[in-house]
């Protein structure tokens, strides 16, 4: 993740020889901000060295092409995500999973007009329970993790009542070469998901809506004071959050052919895990698309680390588990003054002494059957 | 002196907003003119900032009108008020750490081309603003990892770079050095001339006097006075009309008898890192304590780490003559000490539990019997505290959100003297409550001390200090810079301790009433 502070000094040389150079706590600042910015980006390199050391497959393009291709889809709806949990006061949206599978189902009812009804239907779609989430969180002013659990239910609903509960076949040219064709030499689902990462990117650090999206996040009063439509800004944010989740409906049935119903369970909890992992804070204001996209493919590798070393893959769950602990534990720091930190470091200590016994007991003890 | 048959930029007639059961503002009026500072003066709690939110779309009042160069507008945004040229600066630093001071500065007016920001445009206007208040600072360092001072110049930068016609500015010298002060001062004569109307809110005399042609007086949420185009007038009329009232007829606070010698409290080398330094007092049996300062001196602080809440980094307590420990609140439970916090709302009360679950809240283990809680044994108990601190039985069963302030703040009274505490301390408990409830606490606070307690009140109310104080303990920067009799103390004995430097401009700095002493 590159942090604003550092983008924005590149582009402003400062003028006149008065001008007070760097002070030190602002220099100390920037340091600190670029350091928990790309504080994962370290742990990726480390999890592509254990991937490479752990098997000769993992380090080969052919590997990488499928693995990143998989994960595009999570990785679209996690830039969404990151979107509404920077807007702060409590965003989140737990409905994208389900709305793909909708969105899927919905532009596969649209196939008969060929590849444009079917991207249009699911757009649409993702779009039109984004833009009901956003009214319910904005005008309605209900609580964001009511709200999108509400439509989580509804949008699975939907995808099943729709495609009768079997998978609708979408037999359209143009989407299994989406599926199947390469740009140069990225898959296009993967160029897709790159291409949103750099719009995002570009957004938040160089637009002024995305100035401001930091602002309503980080201290929503001086954003209101300062005229921005605060409430309108955050409906957007919604509707592109569920378009986002209807162009990975498109990616996710171009693999496979076929729009499902049961499609993309649990990809909205993903989602926020990467966010979390690339170091947004939930809380609003702080994080980057970049950072997502690092805690992304981190879980992802891991994933595909585990897969390649024979592990059980229902232990992959654990160790996702514990990689979104991992992460948000580096970011603990001390509350309360003197000793805080002490404090904190050992309750921490607590926890993981706590996870390790459970572990001792489960192989040793429980031992799968 | 300054002619008044232009047509007014704005005014505001019979506006009127009530909070709950207080009262903000009642038929309120004012009229601003372009060219004038207006100065508007009033106790806290008067209704100035009610009125300066109404006036940058920031409240809606309940009744009243609003006319902006002859057109009768109705606000409901800070964005409407900022198309109509008004553009406030309020008293609290609100703006957001992780951004920029140019991005703060300019916060929904960047400079951008095809919606892209012009990070160097915009940091050039940002320079530029601060420049005309004097500051040079790196506009691309995050504004909150700056000092106050420059925070609060940023702040007043928004204002000035949204191009009003009206400028509001609410206690805007607050982290100011004289300096910084001074060059702002200019800057608003600058802006005056050129046809800028001004509002400008301060406790400190000599800054409005050097600053305001026009006056307005609230007190109580009206308007009780006011002074077109003749300054300042001399302090007797203007203390007059903001106190309305003398001090002993406000606190008739009946003590029955005076306190004893023996001590309850004994707070030695209370020290908190940055924040406190060496902090030690005693309090009597019966005794009432108050604790006064500025803003930011500490007085919180203190109540805080003697409950355990924040960690001293050095204490000894003893209570009743016994050293005892403290570490968090629980321990300060055991030890007696009760705390009556600053935030009603947040830290003393639960909202959507009634008055007898919040009361009885922190002492529940009493009447409970094997994990289960014995209704018939806690409901005569707690309604016999609730009796004593004023609370009329029909409240018992209502949620406390429902509640006045009031009436809120006896039940979290209640809650603390409930424990049957030795020592209670109260941080600010009459904030926002209106006058005739004050009476009933303070006469509550009054027979606690005549039961024996030892009672410790912060607050920044100097009529409040005065009134029901044994003695004063003021205190400067976390340190104790004086202890003073109540008996017969006066305000100017008060900010002669707590500020830092009487001469300069910034000498009326604690209550709206303090002015007395600083002229």
């Amino acid at each position: 993740m590159v942090t604003s502070e550092t983008a924005v000094q590149t582009a402003l040389p400062r003028v006149g020889g008065n001008s007070n150079p760097d002070s030190p706590t602002g220099r100390r600042w920037a340091r600190l901000r670029l350091l928990r910015a790309s504080g994962m980006l370290p742990a990726l390199v480390l999890v592509i060295i254990v991937g490479h050391l752990v098997s000769p497959a993992f380090l080969t393009a052919q590997n990488f092409e499928t693995v990143l291709k998989i994960t595009s889809v999570v990785g679209l709806i996690s830039v969404g995500q990151t979107l509404i949990i920077l807007s702060g006061a409590g965003g989140i949206d737990l409905s994208v999973g389900s709305v793909v599978a909708a969105s899927g189902v919905c532009g596969a009812l649209f196939a008969g007009y060929g590849m444009g009804g079917f991207v249009a239907g699911s757009l649409v779609a993702g779009a039109y329970f984004g833009l009901v989430n956003g009214l319910g969180v904005t005008r309605g002013r209900l609580q964001p993790f009511i709200v999108t659990l509400a439509t989580m239910t509804i949008a699975r609903g939907v995808a099943f009542y729709l495609s009768g509960g079997t998978p609708l076949v979408v037999n359209l040219p143009g989407l299994s070469h989406i599926g199947s064709a390469s740009l140069w030499f990225i898959p296009i689902p993967v160029a897709v998901f790159l291409l949103v990462v750099v719009l995002a990117h570009v957004y938040l650090r160089y637009t002024v809506w995305g100035r401001e999206l930091y602002a309503i996040g980080g201290t929503e009063e001086a954003a209101y004071l300062s005229g921005i439509p605060v409430g309108r800004r955050r409906l957007y944010l919604y509707v592109v959050s569920g378009l986002l989740a209807g162009l990975a409906a498109v990616l996710l049935t171009s693999f496979t052919a076929s729009a499902d119903a049961n499609a993309a369970n649990g990809y909205e909890l993903n989602a926020i895990a990467a966010v979390v992992v690339g170091g947004t804070a939930l809380s609003g204001g702080v994080g980057s698309v970049i950072g997502t996209t690092i805690g992304v493919l981190i879980i992802a590798f891991t994933g595909n680390i585990l897969n390649l070393a024979n592990v059980d893959p229902f232990m992959q769950f654990i160790i996702n588990g514990l990689i979104v602990l991992a992460a948000v534990s580096l970011e603990a720091r001390g509350k309360g003054g003197a000793g805080g930190l002490l404090k904190r470091l050992t309750g921490l200590g607590a926890m993981y002494a706590a996870i390790i016994v459970g572990a001792l007991v489960m192989f040793f003890l429980l031992r799968p059957q | 002196m300054v002619e008044l048959h232009e047509a007014p930029f704005l005014s505001l007639a019979g506006v009127s907003k009530r909070y709950e059961r207080v009262q903000a503002l009642q038929n309120a009026d004012i009229t601003l003119y372009p060219g004038h500072c207006h100065a508007l003066v009033g106790e806290n709690g008067a209704g100035k900032s009610t009125l300066i939110k109404i006036i940058g779309g920031m409240v809606r009042p309940d009744a009243g009108s609003m006319t902006v160069e002859g057109r009768d507008v109705e606000l409901s945004s800070p964005a409407e008020a900022l198309k109509l040229g008004i553009s406030v600066v309020p008293q609290e630093l609100i703006f957001v750490p992780n951004l920029s001071v140019a991005e703060n500065i300019l916060l929904g007016d960047f400079t951008s081309k095809a919606s892209f920001v012009d990070f160097r445009r915009t940091a050039g206007r940002a320079r530029e603003l601060l420049g005309r208040l004097g500051v040079d600072v790196d506009v691309t360092a995050p504004l909150g990892s700056l000092s106050p001072a420059v925070q609060q110049l940023a702040m007043i930068a928004r204002g000035l770079a949204k191009d009003a016609k009206l400028l509001i500015l609410d206690e805007p010298t607050a982290a100011l050095s004289d300096q910084e002060a001074e060059h702002l001062f200019t800057v608003l004569d600058d802006l005056r001339e050129s046809g800028m109307a001004l509002v400008y809110v301060s406790h400190r005399m000599a800054e409005l006097r050097r600053l305001a042609q026009d006056v307005t007086v609230l007190r109580d949420g009206e308007r009780v006075a006011s002074w077109m185009g003749e300054g300042v007038p001399d302090d007797e009329r203007l203390i007059e009309a903001m106190v309305g009232r003398s001090i002993t007829r406000f606190f008739s606070a009946d003590r029955k008898r005076t306190p004893s010698q023996r001590e309850r409290l004994r707070v030695t080398g209370l020290s908190r890192r940055g924040v406190l330094n060496d902090v030690s007092f005693s309090v009597a049996e019966g005794e009432i304590l108050a604790i006064t300062g500025l803003m930011g001196a500490g007085r919180t602080e203190v109540l805080r780490c003697l409950v355990g809440a924040d960690q001293a980094n050095a204490m000894e307590v003893a209570v009743d003559g016994e050293v005892v420990g403290i570490r968090n609140p629980a321990q300060a439970k055991q030890a007696g000490i009760a705390l009556v916090p600053e935030e009603r709302k947040t830290q003393g009360l639960v909202g959507g539990m009634t008055v007898t679950d919040n009361i009885s809240l922190p002492h529940l283990k009493r009447w409970s019997k094997v994990a289960l809680l014995l209704d018939r044994k806690r409901r005569p108990a707690v309604a016999q505290v609730a009796t004593q601190v004023g609370l009329r039985p029909t409240t018992y069963d209502t949620p406390v959100q429902a509640l006045s302030g009031g009436n809120q703040q006896k039940a979290v009274i209640g809650k603390a003297v409930l424990g049957n505490p030795r020592i209670i301390l109260l941080d600010e408990p009459t904030r926002g409550i209106d006058v005739a409830v004050k009476h009933e606490i303070y006469a509550l606070i009054g027979r606690l001390a005549d039961e024996g307690c030892a009672v410790v009140v912060v607050s920044s109310d100097m009529l409040e200090v005065l009134g029901i104080a044994d003695r004063i303990l003021v205190l400067r920067a976390g340190e104790v810079v004086g202890c003073i009799d109540g008996d017969g103390a006066t305000e100017s004995d008060i900010l002669r301790l707590s500020m830092p430097d009487l001469s300069s401009h910034k000498a009326a700095g604690v209550g709206a009433s303090s002015t007395k002493g600083t002229e």
